[in-house]
């Protein structure tokens, strides 16, 4: 059960844990996985060893740990994470157990469900940057004014220009329609009232300060949130973390930690979890070679300019430096990385081809994947895609009076992929639930820019005019 | 729900603990103490 509560001993109650727990007690009851490893992100870091492991697993799991724990303290991206969240996962649950005992079971599980439809709209780079500039009253004092004298001057829009060339550079009737663009689009702003001011990829964050929810409500909502925010880095930093581990119980263990009798387990354990199929990529793996590329081509001075202007590929296969740099570096990346920018700099075309990598497309002929290409420029676009916001789409919120009739409006920042439309009919179901009025979803359908509108009844879908 | 574990780990599991940890720090790796527990 504890694998299944994400390694925390006490989680709100919710149906889905009982469905994970559930899955995971078949898989390993029918011998299709063993979990060796489970750790959470807290100071102090808890990880729990399974007792019916050998001695030689257990030194193995220690290593792999140690590696995870490390990264966690360690890591760019982990460390707004909340170390405390033990605690707080605790509070969670016993404030979710109240309103199981004011509200009742039913209500409260169909709200968390429709919180946990929706728990992946959120802007996973938040904690990092500040998205709003604090209000500056001194500029915006010096800001006003200039508007002000702006208004007193009716060509504000006009460009410097010599007498005799002003017709060409400032045509009257170009500035006249230009007067009438920011005429207009006052008089919408003050009659619309729309809000937020810049679309807001945070649905969450708006929801919470902008639906109308009772405490309770406003309050799951923010737990659901909060727990969001604390698991995204690991989402994040996935292929990285396990690298790291998988690198450092790899280390530990063959220079340090077996004995001749466990050597051969180690080696049927390590290689099992390393294993790749041709259906999937495993983290474990691509982290940890790539972790060693690294090492390696930095050990040997296999970077910078010099290395990439070369073009013998004879000298290339005999280039080494002796730098030594390698761990340093290694070091380095852990600290700053995740997943994405991690593969955006060190994937290259000779690790692709070593490690026989290759894209992949739906064939419409055959009626399955297939390969569709082995160069390197193809493969790492696929891998970078699926990477970015873990392959989901990136959802704003545009307007939360739309129509000036208190509907909210999202658009779907459309990269070339469609939604899938059961998936967002029902993310605006469960949004018109929390939202309480209709809601819209701009995106494009069939090449067309569209609008899925939910109204509580019926789904509706709209094509917009360009 | 509240679940609960075996907090002693046995002693030769402990060993090997404070051997892997001393090796993993030698190596420059940085944790927050870190905790153990046995899960049947």
């Amino acid at each position: 059960m504890f694998a299944a509560y994400g390694g925390f001993p006490v989680r709100y109650p919710h149906w889905r844990f009982g469905a994970e727990f559930n899955e995971l007690l078949k898989s390993y009851s029918y011998g299709l996985s063993k979990i060796y490893e489970m750790v959470i992100n807290t100071d102090p870091c808890y990880a729990y060893l399974l007792s019916a492991n050998a001695i030689g697993d257990q030194k193995l799991v220690i290593a792999h740990v140690y590696g995870h724990c490390d990264f966690f303290k360690n890591n760019a991206w982990f460390a707004p994470t909340n170390r405390k969240m033990l605690d707080q996962m605790a509070n969670h649950a016993a404030r979710v157990n109240r309103y199981v005992d004011r509200y009742g079971y039913e209500k409260v599980e169909r709200f968390i469900d429709a919180c946990l439809s929706l728990d992946n709209l959120i802007d996973p780079h938040a904690p990092h940057i500040q998205r709003k500039a604090k209000p500056d009253f001194a500029e915006k004092n010096k800001n006003e004014s200039h508007v002000q004298e702006l208004d007193q001057h009716p060509e504000h829009g006009r460009f410097r220009a010599k007498s005799y060339m002003d017709p060409f550079i400032n045509p009257p009737d170009v500035l006249e329609r230009e007067k009438m663009r920011e005429h207009e689009e006052r008089e919408l702003h003050m009659t619309q009232r729309s809000f937020p001011e810049e679309p807001q990829r945070d649905v969450l964050l708006f929801l919470l300060d902008h639906a109308p929810l009772e405490q309770w409500q406003h309050d799951i909502l923010a737990i659901i949130r909060d727990e969001a925010y604390y698991f995204a880095p690991q989402g994040q930093t996935k292929i990285m973390n396990e690298g790291w581990a998988s690198y450092w119980h790899s280390t530990i263990m063959t220079k340090h930690g077996l004995t001749d009798a466990e050597v051969i387990d180690y080696a049927d354990h390590h290689s099992g979890t390393m294993a790749m199929s041709p259906q999937r990529l495993n983290p474990y793996k691509v982290g940890i070679e790539l972790m060693r590329d690294i090492e390696q081509r930095w050990n040997k001075g296999q970077f910078g300019k010099e290395w990439e202007d070369c073009d013998d590929m004879d000298e290339k296969s005999n280039w080494d430096r002796q730098l030594g740099l390698g761990r340093e570096k290694i070091f380095e990346v852990r600290r700053i990385h995740n997943d994405l920018t991690f593969i955006d700099t060190f994937l290259n075309a000779d690790f692709c081809r070593r490690h026989k990598m290759f894209s992949f497309a739906y064939n419409d002929r055959s009626g399955d994947y297939e390969i569709a290409s082995r160069e390197f420029d193809d493969i790492k676009q696929q891998f970078l895609a699926s990477l970015t916001n873990h392959g989901r789409p990136f959802i704003y919120v545009v307007d939360g009076n739309h129509h000036n009739r208190g509907e909210l409006y999202l658009r779907h920042d459309y990269q070339g992929v469609e939604l899938k439309q059961d998936y967002a009919n029902a993310t605006l179901s469960n949004l018109q639930k929390i939202w309480n009025r209709p809601v819209n979803l701009e995106t494009v359908i069939d090449d067309q820019l569209s609008t899925i509108s939910y109204d509580g009844h019926t789904h509706d879908v709209h094509s917009i005019e360009s | 729900m509240t679940m609960t574990t075996h907090r002693v780990l046995p002693p030769e599991i402990c060993d090997i603990q404070a051997e892997m940890e001393e090796i993993a720090a030698s190596y420059g790796l940085d944790f927050f103490e870190t905790i153990f527990e046995m899960l049947d």
